[in-house]
């Protein structure tokens, strides 16, 4: 019988594999090391911040981290390509903030308020937070934006909200123009903030908020924008619904109005109505007809 | 040379067995069949043409699922069974050495793997073009380059099961390899929800389970770029786990079941 154990064995092909991996391995290593620590084009916040007030133009804030795979994807894939590229380097100021980083980290709660890497926060010029994608829906939004039309519509959808008045400048233009009304849009979560974005994206909707509303938007990833929120809620919705609302959190839960909600008051900064950014009203016709029903009920009650 | 084409043709032969052929015809026409729906529901004209994909991500898509599923189904205890049956007691009483043997078997495997790659997307890609109503925009080199990083992140799943065969006996080789590709879905999510700012977690991710070649294939599909980086980790984790596999084959004793 043939014995086998000693037989046939060789480990010449082992040992070239080996080297073979340590050469390659060792060449991963480095190239990790040398290119993914910074992103090319991303500045620091403090200097997009100074520079997107030159320029009047909005900011992009990349969170990522050189240990995250989907902020790696994100880096790698979509802002490499070249549409994408240029479109957010034409339109935006691009900063990039490094989460790995020691100070950075503590900072990530307390001031960012961020919830998941990456995330990308589209700021004004001045670094209040307009909206934000998070995670992995990040990847899928953001690789939208390859076409025309999501472009074209990002910008319009921007414009729109950044033209929305502060909300002490909109009492006093109410003040003014009394037959309008005040829409207050407030995001208590700040990674729901897209959904507003997609309520008031149609057309139909954007000329009518225009027509008969001094439109003011809250996100309460703003320090400034909290207090008001707080202010809104001790204010004007206790007084309404005195049964809720009693933590003494930003946040409120009215029957269905829970975190985010679109309020409406008249020109005396008096309750109208609410309601949430339901997917529903993501058409821009039944959104347009819910705020003009709601218009039509509160001149009628006036009357 | 000859050994090894000898040992590879002889090792295809023994994959294919007649239920393969018939799993892989049964496979190929139901895909024929997908890819004729829209020539049957006229659901393709010129107003669809912006909603149909980059046919090389549709390919991309398939094959992702396809490989990981026929490298499970052809490396069934690659080893073990071939020890217990005495497959490999036969084959190295000739002159033949073990790595001559693996790397033959494993050449074997990216052989089958490649001719369902082949069959499964190329036959219904080429009807759904031929059928279409109106003229979808190829990119070839993109399909080549789908077709060859697979072929590498296949080969490397294939070396993977042929060493955990060498550790493990029958089917556990299979089973392993399942379970980690399937918790690999699973962490990932967890460590992005809850772990997200922990670096040690986010490291244990990126090495959890070898993806460098999907990885490559995916920033080359999305922006055209070369994926270097993607592909040395690719190279890395391949050239790491053959180095076990040509160590390990070394340990295995053949004629344990002879000698009982």
């Amino acid at each position: 019988m043939i014995n086998f154990k000693n037989t046939q064995k060789s480990f010449k092909a082992a040992f070239y594999s080996l080297l073979i991996f340590a050469v390659v391995f060792v060449s991963a290593l480095v190239n990790f090391i040398s290119t993914t620590g910074k992103l090319d084009g991303w500045l620091e916040l403090d200097d997009a911040i100074e520079i997107a007030n030159d320029e009047h133009k909005p900011i992009i804030v990349n969170f990522y981290s050189r240990f995250n795979q989907l902020s790696k994807n994100i880096n790698n894939q979509i802002f490499a390509n070249k549409s994408i590229k240029q479109f957010f380097n034409e339109n935006f100021v691009l900063a990039g903030v490094n989460v790995s980083k020691k100070d950075v980290k503590e900072n990530l709660d307390s001031v960012y308020k961020i919830s998941a890497i990456p995330a990308y926060l589209f700021l004004d010029n001045s670094g209040k937070e307009l909206f934000r994608f998070e995670g992995s829906e990040a990847m899928n939004i953001l690789n939208n934006f390859s076409s025309k039309s999501a472009q074209s519509n990002l910008l319009d959808n921007i414009k729109f909200i950044l033209s929305w008045k502060s909300y002490n400048d909109a009492k006093e233009i109410l003040n003014i123009e009394q037959e309008k009304f005040m829409l207050v849009a407030v995001v208590n979560e700040p990674n729901n903030s897209r959904k507003m974005m997609y309520i008031f994206d149609g057309p139909k909707t954007k000329s009518f908020i225009r027509e008969k509303f001094i439109p003011v938007y809250l996100n309460a990833s703003n320090n400034n924008d909290q207090d008001i929120i707080i202010n809104i809620k001790n204010d004007i919705i206790k007084d309404n619904f005195p049964d809720n609302g009693k933590d003494d959190s930003f946040k409120i839960s009215i029957g269905d109005v829970i975190n985010d909600y679109i309020l409406i008051l008249d020109n005396n900064m008096n309750y109208i109505s609410h309601f949430n950014p339901q997917t529903n009203l993501y058409d821009d016709e039944v959104m347009k007809n819910k705020m003009e029903l709601i218009i039509t009920k509160a001149k009628k009650e006036i009357e | 040379m000859m050994k090894f084409k000898a040992i590879m043709m002889m090792e295809f032969k023994r994959i294919w067995t007649t239920p393969k052929y018939i799993a892989l015809v049964a496979i190929t026409v139901i895909l024929s069949i997908v890819a004729l729906i829209p020539k049957m529901t006229g659901a393709l004209d010129e107003s669809f043409l912006t909603f149909v994909p980059d046919q090389s991500f549709i390919v991309s898509q398939i094959l992702s699922s396809i490989v990981a599923i026929a490298v499970l189904f052809f490396t069934v205890g690659i080893v073990a069974n071939d020890i217990k049956n005495h497959w490999f007691r036969t084959v190295l009483s000739r002159a033949v050495s073990r790595e001559v043997f693996i790397i033959s078997k494993i050449a074997a495997n990216v052989l089958s793997l490649l001719v369902v790659m082949i069959a499964v997307t190329a036959i219904p890609l080429i009807i759904f073009n031929v059928t279409s109503p109106v003229s979808l925009e190829i990119d070839f080199m993109k399909i080549i380059f789908v077709y060859l990083f697979y072929t590498l992140h296949g080969t490397l799943l294939i070396i993977i099961s042929t060493w955990l065969s060498c550790l493990v006996p029958g089917l556990f080789n299979i089973l392993i390899l399942a379970i980690w590709m399937i918790s690999e879905n699973i962490i990932n999510p967890i460590i992005g929800l809850f772990l997200w700012d922990v670096k040690a977690a986010l490291i244990f991710q990126d090495f959890y389970f070898p993806g460098g070649f999907q990885d490559a294939l995916q920033v080359y599909i999305s922006n055209g770029n070369f994926p270097i980086s993607e592909l040395l980790w690719g190279f890395a984790a391949f050239t790491f786990f053959l180095t076990l596999l040509l160590t390990n084959i070394n340990f295995i004793q053949i004629d344990r079941t002879s000698d009982d």
